[in-house]
């Protein structure tokens, strides 16, 4: 009896009070209470859920225009419509909403037009949304600053308007269920309006968060933006702790994706880097609160997919396409793709196999779907079973530059995994010479970090250069650092290998020399006196062969490579030889054709000071304080990351650039030399408005010490988020 | 090289001297340059009781003019001692200049002493240095520096590894063992040279092949008549003809296969070959005008 009294008042408070006091989207509308969203709530759970078709709707690649409308899972052409349309479209039921010149407009499945409404002038789609026979569209598009929008609600047969509301909001991708159109507007409002009068007859009002888009799912209804809200009584609060939402904040996913697609800018018709870089997932009603299905978020970046778990962010697996996927749906279950060739695909949430194909017979450059969450193709896949090793190492490597994100992003999920297996396709990676930099640069310091499958970086020694053979050297210096870091001694031969092997690389030998030193195994011991003994003097020009001016074949930074390989096997024959060992030390310390920083290193090593040759201005000699010697070894260049880490601590004098600067982008990007020590110069900034502010800033950045003569660095300065 | 004529004039032998030793300092870790196909490597097998080469600096100078003008000296006298004197002092570490100045004596030594030294200088990471190492193992040609010779085949500096495929067609250089590898680089080069006369290695693998090959070597060598460059095939052939261990047969199907090309360079060839003041034997001589004539002039 008391609940019953208690329904009573809610109805008479949501279905007549507050809807008569105020007008929609009235800014003096109160936040609706726990009682009246549990009342909204029970409708919506008990709303009938229409049958619909599984189709797809191809866009062509443009110059062509239209649209094509393909029944799933068979591949066959409903219909086909040349209109040219602007955006993407919305697939209702039997209905295909799309905006083409100053309308919105629906076609049959078959691709008979409908109905058109006009857009208001200048509108764009922002989404649609269908309850029965009635179709909510939000009109606007230009985000959610631009606070122009429009709120029309026609009957999905006629295209009779029966609520038009042209309001100074910015209103979001909406949802209808229930007999409510559920619209987000200027970010943080979420309204109901009764669909049979246009009143609103609820509000939620986020007041720590942003609300971009509301959809149904069966019987749930969910909104957010940067989380997944399902909604409930809690919501009344507006309050993101009280209404527990699901959130995905892993970092690093390639190209940075939203969580859910911007409800407030009109999604574009042709290709769209936003619907080629995002996150998929779709919410699962069967779960008691917020969540998604299979509980999997899958990250798509061009023809990369990886699913990760939800929860962790962990990947799961990894999948590459052969082109670019243009369209991507979840299911129970798994993915549903199309690529820009037309071919379709279902990959299955549980290992990435494609559990599906189709060929849908299109050149597309969008799909946009309508799929049951229960839709299930049938088999024909016939993918064989891949590790998940597997494919992060197939996402890794590949020629396509675009793809260097996820391709750094599978090294590092690679990194994650503590197998041997991991470790040898990082392995795999690093030797792998037509690969970015960047990535075998990732691989490499993921490499330096392993602690298990050493194996595969001894095995992966095994390999020297050989113009006959066809043989590439391999990666020496990563390698060498990763064996130093697993301190697997059983490396020290197929290093030293390399030591003497006039293939390896200059840059490699330092690294090289320093895992020796490092693993500071006896073993080494021969081979590194040999090499500073042989080399110690190996300075200068060489007559060549026959007579003739005699030439110095070899380059400054490759002199002060060699020099630094020997000043670290000074340090490990100090520290590992024998009497007899310390003598040849003691030789090169008397030989003045040893180079100077050879000399310092030597007699740091021995425990006094080298001769010097050098002098001020003043002609006083110079004594160079030799660096104490460091455990790590230099890497052969910087990362991403190292150089993020090293600006961070500028950010603060950076975003002090911005002030009062009558535009303010979001990102920032510096390019500039370095040098090994770490020193940066020659930085543009862009855009070059920030040059004179920026540019001494960059300049004060000490970077990490690396073995690079002088490399290009990039770093993009994100003004928006650190 | 002014080392090696002042070597000479100086009267120094260049026989090679009897393969004795097969230094080794390393043997736990020492470093294997990569084998060719075929399988040699760059130290082979031990030969014999030559003791191992101390490194030690064995003029009590680092100047690296004194130092040259010691190694001078030095081969001016009892080469054995010389050799062991002049290769401890490379393995001591010395400037480049000393060290194309030593490896150029120990070359024109032609000493098995030198061979540790030569073997350690093949590996230098100086490529100029190495070709002086080619030059000097070419000189004393003791069995491990034959197989470190066909491991420069592999070497990542063109010049290193066309010097040493030219160096073991030399006389008692390469043996039966450098063939397998010889027509590795032989084939390897010939797919990668983009010149039109093709590359320098192939060309030097080529004719060392007809240098050092058997009847077979020769015979398989014809197949390429077609492939190879012109210039590469006829200098391998003339290193051929010119051989009398190769039986008249197999010269006389060189000049018919030569013939059979019809081209102007084919002609020259063999026009050139049976020249009456060349040292063709007659049949052969004739064969090849014979073979020239059914080619023709050629048109102004």
């Amino acid at each position: 009896m008391t609940r019953a009294i208690a329904l009573v008042s809610v109805l008479v408070f949501v279905g007549c009070g507050t809807a008569s006091r105020y007008p929609a989207f009235d800014l003096q509308y109160p936040a609706s209470s726990s009682a009246a969203l549990a009342f909204v709530l029970a409708r919506v759970q008990t709303a009938p859920t229409a049958e619909t078709s599984a189709v797809a709707v191809l866009l062509p690649t443009p110059p062509a225009q239209g649209f094509t409308v393909v029944e799933l899972p068979s591949g066959r052409r409903l219909g086909q419509v040349g209109a040219p349309v602007d955006g993407r479209p919305v697939v209702l039921g039997d209905l295909v909403l799309a905006h083409v010149h100053n309308t919105v407009t629906a076609w049959s499945l078959e691709g008979i037009q409908r109905w058109s409404v006009p857009d208001g002038g200048g509108l764009a789609l922002d989404g649609a949304a269908r309850d029965g026979d009635r179709v909510v569209i939000t009109l606007g598009g230009m985000g959610v600053t631009q606070r122009d929008g429009a709120l029309v609600i026609v009957d999905a047969r006629t295209g009779a308007a029966s609520t038009r509301l042209r309001v100074v909001h910015a209103l979001g991708s909406p949802a209808a269920v229930g007999g409510y159109a559920v619209v987000p507007w200027d970010g943080q409002n979420l309204s109901l309006f009764d669909l049979d009068g246009g009143a609103e007859v609820a509000r939620v009002r986020s007041r720590d968060d942003v609300i971009s888009f509301a959809r149904r799912e069966g019987p749930a209804l969910y909104f957010g933006a940067r989380a997944l809200y399902r909604f409930a009584p809690d919501d009344a609060s507006g309050e993101r702790a009280a209404a527990v939402p699901y959130t995905f904040t892993h970092e690093g996913i390639p190209g940075t994706p939203p969580f859910s697609r911007d409800g407030y800018i009109a999604a574009r018709g042709g290709i769209d880097a936003r619907g080629r870089v995002r996150l998929a997932w779709r919410p699962d009603p069967s779960l008691a609160g917020a969540g998604v299905t299979d509980a999997t978020v899958y990250a798509v970046f061009y023809r990369d997919v990886f699913a990760l778990d939800a929860a962790s962010g962990a990947v799961r697996w990894a999948y590459v396409h052969p082109t670019d996927i243009a369209g991507v749906e979840v299911v129970h279950g798994g993915l549903v793709l199309v690529d820009e060739q037309g071919r379709a695909a279902m990959l299955a949430a549980a290992d990435g196999r494609a559990a599906w194909r189709a060929d849908l017979g299109a050149s597309v450059a969008q799909a946009v779907f309508q799929l049951p969450l229960e839709f299930v193709p049938p088999s024909n896949g016939g993918d064989a079973p891949r590790g998940r090793v597997d494919g992060l190492l197939d996402a890794a490597g590949g020629t396509d530059t675009r793809l260097l994100p996820a391709q750094i992003f599978a090294v590092r999920a690679l990194a994650a995994m503590d197998l041997p297996e991991a470790t040898r396709a990082l392995v795999a990676i690093v030797d792998h010479r037509s690969f970015p930099r960047d990535l075998r640069a990732a691989a490499g310091d993921a490499l330096a970090h392993r602690t298990t499958g050493a194996d595969a970086m001894i095995e992966a020694l095994d390999t020297h250069y050989n113009y006959v053979r066809q043989t590439e050297a391999p990666a020496v210096g990563l390698l060498a650092r990763g064996i130093a870091a697993a301190h697997d001694t059983h490396g020290v031969a197929a290093l030293v290998s390399h030591l003497d092997d006039p293939a390896t690389p200059m840059a490699e030998l330092p690294p090289l020399v320093a895992a020796l030193r490092e693993l500071n195994d006896p073993a080494a011991l021969p081979a590194l006196v040999d090499f500073v003994r042989f080399y110690h003097a190996d300075v200068g020009a060489v007559p060549p062969v026959g007579g003739g001016d005699a030439i110095d074949d070899r380059q400054g930074p490759d002199q002060d490579l060699l020099s630094a390989a020997m000043e670290q096997a000074v340090l490990a024959i100090a520290h590992m030889g024998s009497a007899a060992d310390q003598r040849v030390l003691d030789d090169l310390l008397a030989d003045p054709n040893t180079p100077q920083s050879v000399r310092v290193a030597t007699a740091h090593a021995r425990g006094g000071h080298a001769e010097t040759t050098e002098e001020t201005p003043d002609g006083e000699p110079v004594h160079h304080d030799p660096t104490p010697p460091t455990f790590h070894v230099p890497p052969a260049q910087l990362s991403g990351d190292d150089i993020n880490d090293a600006f961070a601590p500028q950010r603060e004098a950076l975003l002090a650039c911005l002030d009062n600067a009558p535009s303010r982008p979001a990102q920032v990007r510096m390019e500039f030399f370095y040098a090994s020590d770490g020193t940066v110069s020659h930085v543009t900034v862009i855009p070059a408005a920030f040059q004179p502010c920026m540019a001494p800033i960059a300049e004060r950045v000490r970077l990490p010490v690396s073995l690079v003569g002088r490399e290009i660095g990039t770093y993009n300065f994100n003004t928006t988020a650190p | 090289m002014r080392v090696v004529m002042l070597v000479l004039a100086a009267g120094v032998a260049l026989a090679p001297a009897v393969v004795t030793a097969q230094p080794s300092r390393r043997p736990a870790v020492h470093a294997h340059s990569p084998a060719p196909p075929g399988g040699a490597t760059s130290t082979g097998a031990p030969e014999g009781s030559i003791p191992p080469i101390d490194p030690v600096n064995h003029w009590d100078t680092t100047d690296s003019d004194e130092l040259i003008a010691h190694i001078q000296r030095a081969a001016l006298g009892p080469p054995g001692p010389a050799a062991r004197a002049i290769a401890g002092t490379l393995l001591s570490g010395v400037t480049p200049r000393v060290a194309a100045t030593g490896l150029d004596a120990l070359g024109a030594l032609g000493r098995v002493e030198g061979t540790e030294a030569v073997l350690r200088f093949l590996d230098h990471r100086r490529a100029s240095l190495r070709r002086h190492a080619v030059a000097a193992a070419a000189g004393i040609h003791s069995r491990p520096l034959v197989r470190a010779l066909e491991a420069r085949l592999g070497d990542g500096d063109a010049d290193v590894r066309a010097e040493a495929a030219a160096a073991l067609g030399d006389h008692d250089v390469g043996d039966h063992a450098s063939l397998a590898p010889l027509w590795s680089a032989f084939d390897r080069d010939l797919n990668a040279a983009l010149r039109p006369d093709g590359s320098q290695l192939a060309h030097n693998a080529c004719v060392s092949i007809a240098k050092i090959g058997t009847v077979e070597d020769i015979d398989r060598l014809l197949g390429y008549l077609r492939r190879a460059p012109f210039g590469t095939m006829s200098d391998a052939f003339r290193a051929a003809l010119e051989r009398q261990d190769i039986p008249e047969a197999t010269k006389l199907r060189i000049v018919q296969s030569v013939g059979d090309l019809a081209t102007i360079e084919a002609r020259a060839f063999l026009l050139t070959y049976a020249n009456p003041r060349g040292h063709a034997p007659a049949p052969l001589a004739e064969a090849a005008r014979t073979a020239a004539a059914h080619i023709g002039e050629p048109s102004p």
